[in-house]
């Protein structure tokens, strides 16, 4: 019924301001005229300079370039990367908090939230898993 | 109250809700055809994300103005090759008509509006009359039926009429597709580089979390 009334609704919008919604659209279609005829003129231009219309512009070239670089290059060597320092595997992260702020969430092996803060032993909570690996898991099974 | 200023009779009564229903009806089929251009606008302006999710993607524009002078550009070549084949279509016409008036030595068009007249039906409409206004009661009668022509003449005028049908719905479809990417890549050119605060990460502590 909701539906039905809005469709109504539309309806009397439409017909009320048809006749601007008509003037809008042939101004738009004399626009396109013109439109058409300036992209005439510009597709013989670049016929006669060697190119085609039809052909992908720069930008979308230069996007192309950027993309395939960035999947075929490893997040190490990316230069898109370059900024990310990682810590050395050696160094060892100490966390200072204050108690009662989180430091990490997960889910657990029966699917129970898992929130470690700051005055938590990090030790004796139940292992974490990531949630892509679980499924996975699922889905081998 | 309207009883004692108008007296309508059974027939009037009828005749009013008829036309009641035949209003309800025009209203709503406009509305769905209303729904069914939105749609459609919506489904052609999806080429814009097509066109620009590299570009994005590969943050070679930064920029709304970037956006949109690089969407616009694509708008416009995409709508130059959509109305290519009835815009050719028209030119061939032109050319042909053309070149057939010089043949011929005809030095006006007459012909051609006068070939397309005779293909149209002629109808009669009954009517009513229902205060003061004569109404349509029924369905017409076919009083002349088209009348077709075997000659140059009357080819060349099948053929502009057929060309002008082609070209109008086609070109229409264009100019439809053209303003239809013409908004998307404005919404999107505001939506795409738009901040939101929201998404920023807050400082999460346990009571956001239960949150």
């Amino acid at each position: 019924m909701k539906d039905f009334i809005k469709t109504f609704f539309i309806g009397l919008t439409t017909i009320v301001l048809f006749v601007f919604i008509v003037a809008f659209f042939a101004l738009s279609a004399i626009f396109a005229l013109g439109l058409f005829f300036v992209m005439f003129g510009k597709h013989i231009i670049f016929f006669f300079q060697g190119h085609n219309l039809k052909e992908p512009m720069d930008i979308d070239i230069e996007a192309e370039k950027i993309l395939n670089q960035t999947k075929n290059t490893p997040v190490s060597e990316n230069p898109a990367f370059s900024n990310v320092q990682t810590p050395p595997p050696s160094q060892q992260v100490i966390i200072q908090t204050m108690p009662g702020t989180v430091i990490s969430t997960g889910i657990g092996p029966n699917g129970q939230p898992i929130i470690i803060t700051g005055t938590q032993p990090i030790n004796n909570t139940p292992p974490i898993q990531n949630i892509e690996t679980e499924k996975e898991e699922n889905s081998n099974d | 109250m309207i009883n004692t200023l108008i007296k309508l009779s059974e027939n009037d009564k009828r005749i009013l809700i008829a036309l009641l229903i035949i209003v309800l009806l025009i209203v709503i089929i406009v509305g769905y055809i209303t729904k069914l251009v939105r749609y459609i606008m919506r489904k052609q302006g999806r080429m814009i994300d097509n066109m620009m999710v590299d570009i994005v993607k590969a943050n070679l524009v930064t920029t709304p103005k970037e956006f949109k002078k690089v969407a616009r550009e694509k708008n416009f070549r995409q709508f130059y090759f959509e109305a290519l084949p009835p815009m050719g279509a028209l030119i061939i016409l032109s050319l042909v008509v053309l070149l057939y008036q010089l043949f011929m030595e005809k030095t006006n068009l007459n012909y051609i509006i006068e070939y397309i007249s005779k293909l149209s039906f002629e109808l009669s409409f009954p009517t009513t009359y229902f205060f003061g206004i004569n109404i349509i009661s029924d369905w017409p009668t076919i009083v002349k039926g088209p009348e077709f022509f075997f000659n140059f003449d009357s080819i060349i005028a099948y053929l502009v009429l057929l060309v002008g049908i082609y070209f109008v719905i086609h070109f229409s479809i264009c100019v439809q597709a053209l303003i239809a990417r013409e908004w998307r890549l404005r919404h999107a050119a505001t939506t795409v580089f738009q901040k939101d605060l929201d998404t920023l990460s807050k400082p999460s502590t346990k009571e956001n979390l239960e949150q």
